[in-house]
Parts: C-alpha cells; structure tokens; sequence
C-alpha cells in the first residue's frame, strides 16, 4: 500500500500534467503564436533595412548598420536622455503612495472610498487622461488661471508647450494615473504586517514618523521592489501619453524611445531601423531589470 | 512573507502578460481573419469582382457615387470601409494597404501620396494613363504634378484645398479700415491686422489667424523661393530673404499681439473656421474648407458680412493672385489584389465625384467639368457671392505649395516643423532656427541620396 503510494501518485501527476498543458494551450499558442514570434521577427528585422509595403521580398539584410547608425542619431540619443529624465515618475510615485496608503491604513475615514476614488485614475485610458490634462494645463486652462488669480504668479508656465516644463508635466500626469495602483498594492502590504510587531513599538516609545520609517517601510520593501521593476519598465516603454499630449514636441524635447520607434516605423516606412530600436528598449529594460534583482538582496526585507 | 509577495508578484505579471496578449492577439487575428474570407468570397463569386476601397469620409454622395458606378460596372462590387478621420487616419491607411488583400483604392489628403510614392507603395500608373489615353493636362491642369513624383504618375489628384484669406467686412466696416485690396502686400496685411485687432483677456479680438499646419509659416516665403536650393539641399540660409521674411512675419504678429499666438493654437487644437467664424479673428488665413464649415450651422453659426481674397503677396515682384493649395489623390497599392478595376473605380470616381468633393469644402482637381455649376455648389448655402465663389476656380491663380516635395520631403517636413515650433514659441533665436533646419535637413537629404 504504502510502497504503491509514490508510483500512484506519480502516474497521477503525469495525467495531471498533460491535461494541465492541454488546458494551457489555447493561451499558450496566443503567447506563440503573438508575442514570441514577432518578438523573434522583430530582431531578425533589426538587421534588415525594410519598407514594408512591399512585402517580404522588400527585406534587405543589412547587417549592424541600424545599431551603429543609432550611435549617431540625435534624435534616438534625445530620446533615450527624456526616458532617463522620466524614470523620476518611479520614486515620486513611490514615495507619495507609501505617505498614502499608510494615511489610509490608519487615519482616514470611509477608507474604502477613498481607495475607489484612489484607483480611478489607473483604470482610465491614458488617453482620455491625457487630453482631459491637456486642458487643465492650457494657457488660459484652469491650473494657469488658479496660479495667476490665487497666487498671483504674473508669468505662469506654457507646461507642455515648453521645453523645460514639458517633461515635468508629463511626469506629474503619469505621478497621478500610476498613484491609486501603488498605494493599493502598499495597502495590501500594510494589511500584511502583523499588528504585534507595531504594537511592540509603540510600547517601546516609538513615534508615528518612526514606527513608519524604521518598521513599515522596511517591512514593504518587497512590495516597494516589485514597484520599481513594473514602474521603470513601463517607464521605458512610455508612449501614449507623449503622443496625444505633445507629438514628441516642442522640438524634440519630449521625444521618448517608443515614440522614435513610432516616428521611424510609420513616418519615415523604416521598419528596420524602427525595429532595431525597440531592440535597443528591450536591452536596456533587461539589463536595468537584472541589476535590480541583484541589488535587491541589499535592501529587500522578505 | 517571501512566498505571499512572490505570489503578488506572478499573478501580477500574469496579468500583464494577458492584458498584452490579449491586446496584440485581437488585431492581428482579425486581421488574417478577414483575408483568409475575402479569399473565400471571391472563389465563390464568379466573374464579379469586390474592391476594397477604405475612405475617411464617407457621406450620402459619395455613397450615391458608387452606387452609380456599380450600375455602369455590373461586374465590379465596392467595399466600402470607412476609417475614422482623425490625425492619424492616413497611418491607419498605411497599415491596411501594407497588410495586404484589405484595399485596392488608397485616398490620400493634402499631399499625404508624395512620402508614399516615395517609398514605392504604389502602382506605377504610367501604362493605364497611356491605355486609356488621358490627357493628365487636360484633365487636371497645374494639379496634376501631384499625381507624380520624380516625373512618373502613380495617383491620380482628386481634390484640392485652395487657399484664401477670409476677412470679416463688418469689422472692417466698424473700424473704418478699408477691404484688402487686390493686388496687396504683407505690409498691408500687417497693417490691417494691427488696425483690426482690439480688446483685452477672452474678449480680445485679433488682426488675424494663422493655422499650426508644418507648412502654414512659408505661404509668403514660398510664392517666390523653393524649400530647396539649385543642388538640392535645403535652402534654409539667414541670406535667403524671402524664408527670413516669412519666418519673422509670423513672429513679428504673435508677439504684438495681432493673431492668437503659434503656443496657444497648437494647444487648442484650432483652426481658421472655429476662430473666424466665432468672430474671434478679423481675418484669417484660410482654405476652401472654410466654406465647409460655413454651411455647418449648427456648429459654425455666424451672422456677419464675409469677404474672400487672396493670400497677400511677400513683395510686389511675387506672381498676382497667389493662393497656396494642398492637393489630394487617389492611388493604388502596390498590395492591391484587384488593380484593374481599382483603376477603373479611380477614373469614374475623379469625372464624377465633383459634388461628393466640393460638400467636402474641398475644389474637384478634375478640370472636365462646366465651372459655373462647380461654382454654384460650392457657395450654395453660404453668403458668398458668385464672384467670390470664382476665385476658387479662376484661371489666373498662381497656386504653389509651401510643402517640401523633393528629396528625404518627410524628414524635412518634420524638421522645419520641430524647429520653427520653438522659434514661434520664444525658445529659440532666428539663427539657430535656421542654421539647425539647414544643418539637419541637409544630413536627411545626403543620407536620402546616398540610399538610391
């Protein structure tokens, strides 16, 4: 009995397996079939110079050309400089959620409003987010009308249309729509703590601020890590919002890799090149991804 | 601990990865859905062959239009499919007609055909011009260099927005200041525009209005100067005195205040029939479309005394009667599984779509047809007069483009657009404006040459 036991078991899981697989291959073959095919034709496209109107026949293979004409592309560097200057999206957004969800764990009433009214924006197209901005932040839109009439600034800023407030703008925009999601996921992690280790602090004297800082935090850092790696790669993949709310401009001063990677593959019909580029996006997010697991095991508390 | 943010985690990403699935999955699979019927429709059909043709503006004369050309043509059907017209409808386009079997007629707007002919995404048209035996000058006059590029035709031009400067007489009326007169300068356009312009905050009234299009600063440069030099690079020099001019011009008038500012158009989205015709403008420098829009009541409700002219010349040695028009066309994919009778669906669709074209404030390229009666189309429902109507048509307009159409034009427009962007908006000196147009366009061009 006891010695048929493994064997049973193990012809068992064997069955189970295969029908877990079969159960897995409508989603699986989607994954195949959408995802890692053109994935993988999206790097044989990054060697080839292609206009795509002509079909297959129209790829030309052109060896490393595309990357190194990258290496002397103004625009693509312009780029590359605006998604660095973005990434601040990720700790702003952090920092604010943290101060948010532990408001929420504990000080406010009706929390569960206020968690609806919270992730609302994150559930909201970043289009229709980005053109409602677009006019909040207009010349004479409402936020320029408060801060010349409450707060007498005689020369408010252009926002989007300025170079120099252009990014800044957009960060604040992506702040606000990514806020509600942060805090959530903070919230379940604060949920999580168990309230003997608080309560042993606060016997032992500790302040609000410190009970925050010293236990909370320490004790969401897997949770603040698993921020950090979805923000910084959606920050390298940001796209919507640049093109409804500036097109890349003034200039290119909000010009961001996926949105070169737009210009070049349907403006200017070089899919290669294009190609080449998100080549590049998904280098630099895989290599920003594995630094940050190895650095995660200085500072992650599991 | 660890297990349970593992776990939030994977289902986290597991969800990310469906949502992406799920959102690349459904494009592309409709998209082989639909050939793999098309297919099947076809076998099944016979001799009657389905066209696909994609437009952006469907209406109830267009849709008369075909009904009457499948009457003349029993054995062609038309498919019509009709895309949202939006900033990004002619890329909407490019990726129907490069996924293959979904169009056989291309519509292009305002000169979106020259990039696409460019890159060889459409049928030489040269052998079906020749077999039917068309006269491409008769047919369309001065519009028909753009059916072409590098001499060869592969569009045939459709419709044409024909630039005027609209003025509102009783303004000019209440101020005392007289109508623009025939053969005027920017000088006079600028001194009107000043005179004209009045009132503080929302309430201000300006001289004029200019649009943001790419192209909207070099309508003076481009009466007397190409965008191009003699070898071909860009003629963007602080010597050319015509581009300086028209550079300056512009700025000149935003920063005195006489026209709502390059910034806050491009924030607002506007155009000359939302500004002009809500009495916001005294003038503005607009298209053919604005008579569209003056038939739209229900939008564009206005109650005053229009006066049309043409554009104001950059000095008294420019051509009288310039007028800068941007030109339409109609082409067939070099995907197209049906061009035969795509070429037969473009030629019936130019000779009889004038009606279809002019309710879309557009003018008809085809030159075949009585004028008078295109006249009365256009200006029905409008307070213009017959003689107002007429300019549109006239013999005498010196049309011209202020659109780069020579070498690497894509990435020139692009540039000049980035670049005066931030001259008109303050950012950036004259100079450097034009030095950086010159330098980066000139690199576009060599790199363009290098590739043929």
């Amino acid at each position: 009995m006891n010695r048929n036991l493994p064997g049973k078991k193990q012809k068992y899981g064997r069955g189970e397996a295969r029908s877990a697989y079969l159960m897995l291959l409508p989603s699986l073959a989607g994954l195949i079939v959408f995802m890692l095919v053109p994935m993988a034709f999206v790097l044989v496209l990054s060697f080839t110079k292609w206009n795509f109107a002509q079909g297959l026949d129209g790829i030309s293979f052109n060896g490393i050309a595309n990357y190194t004409e990258m290496l002397s592309d103004i625009r693509v560097k312009k780029a590359l400089a605006n998604n660095l200057v973005y990434l601040l999206n990720v700790p702003i957004t952090i920092v604010l959620a943290v101060l948010l969800a532990a408001a929420l764990h504990k000080y406010v009433f009706f929390k569960n409003t206020f968690r609806v009214l919270f992730y609302l924006p994150f559930i909201s197209s970043m289009v229709a987010v980005a053109m409602i901005f677009r006019n909040l932040f207009s010349e004479y839109g409402p936020v320029n009308e408060i801060l010349t009439n409450v707060f007498q600034v005689s020369d408010p800023p252009t926002w989007f249309l300025s170079s120099t407030w252009v990014m800044p703008t957009i960060i604040l925009i992506q702040v606000w729509h990514d806020l509600g999601n942060s805090t959530l996921i903070l919230l379940a992690g604060l949920q999580g703590i168990s309230p003997e280790v608080l309560e042993a602090a606060e016997v032992d004297g500790a302040t609000g601020w410190q009970s925050l800082l010293r236990i909370k935090v320490p004790l969401l850092t897997p949770y603040i890590f698993f921020l950090v790696i979805i923000g910084v790669m959606n920050s390298f993949k940001v796209y919507d919002i640049v093109k409804v709310l500036t097109n890349g401009g003034p200039g290119q001063a909000s010009n961001t890799l996926v949105y070169a990677v737009y210009y070049y593959g349907f403006r200017e019909y070089n899919m290669g090149y294009a190609s080449a580029i998100s080549i590049l996006v998904f280098v630099i997010i895989l290599i920003v991804t594995a630094v940050q697991f190895v650095g995660e095991k200085k500072w992650v508390n599991y | 601990m660890k297990k349970k943010a593992i776990s939030v985690m994977l289902t986290a990403m597991l969800m990310a990865g469906c949502f992406a699935a799920a959102g690349c999955g459904s494009s592309s699979s409709n998209a082989d859905g639909d050939s793999a019927s098309a297919g099947a429709e076809e076998a099944s059909s016979g001799d009657v062959v389905t066209i696909k043709y994609v437009t952006t503006q469907s209406s109830d004369a267009e849709n008369e239009l075909i009904a009457a050309f499948e009457e003349e043509y029993p054995n062609i059907k038309v498919d019509v499919t009709e895309v949202p017209d939006s900033n990004n409808a002619m890329e909407s386009l490019d990726i129907i007609a490069m996924g293959g079997g979904e169009m056989d007629v291309w519509t292009f707007t305002s000169g979106a055909q020259f990039s696409r002919m460019q890159q060889g995404l459409l049928v030489d048209l040269t052998d079906y011009i020749k077999e039917d035996g068309l006269d491409m000058e008769e047919w369309f006059g001065s519009y028909a260099e753009w059916g072409a590029y590098n001499g060869t035709y592969y569009a045939l031009p459709s419709t044409a927005s024909v630039g005027m400067v609209f003025y509102n007489k009783d303004m000019f009326d209440a101020a005392g200041v007289a109508y623009p007169s025939e053969d005027w300068t920017i000088e006079e356009y600028k001194e009107i525009a000043q005179k004209l312009t009045s009132g503080d905050g929302s309430s201000r009234v300006y001289g004029t209005f200019q649009n943001t299009f790419p192209e909207d600063w070099g309508i003076y440069a481009a009466q007397t100067t190409s965008l191009y030099d003699e070898d071909g690079y860009s003629n963007f020099t602080m010597d050319n005195e015509d581009i300086i001019t028209s550079l300056e011009l512009r700025k000149e008038l935003d920063d005195a205040g006489n026209e709502i500012s390059y910034a806050a158009n491009v924030a607002n989205f506007s155009y000359s029939s939302v500004e002009f015709l809500a009495e916001r403008c005294a003038m503005t420098v607009g298209y053919s479309w604005v008579i569209r829009d003056m038939k739209d009541t229900e939008n564009f409700g206005f109650d005053f005394n229009v006066g049309v002219c043409y554009f104001p010349r950059i000095s008294e040695d420019a051509p009288l009667n310039p007028s800068q028009v941007s030109v339409g066309a109609m082409g067939i994919p070099t995907t197209a599984e049906h061009p035969d009778e795509a070429w037969q669906f473009i030629k019936y669709y130019i000779q009889h779509g004038t009606a279809n074209t002019l309710s879309e404030g557009n003018i008809p390229a085809y030159q075949g047809v009585d004028k008078d009666a295109l006249v009365d189309q256009l200006i029905e429902g409008t307070p213009l007069t017959k003689e107002q109507g007429e300019l549109f048509f006239a013999d005498d307009i010196y049309t011209y483009t202020a659109v780069p159409l020579g070498t690497a034009a894509g990435e020139y427009s692009t540039i000049i657009e980035e670049e005066t962007g931030l001259y008109f908006s303050g950012e950036q000196s004259l100079e450097d404006t034009v030095g950086n147009i010159k330098t980066k366009a000139d690199a576009a061009i060599d790199e363009a040459l290098a590739e043929e």
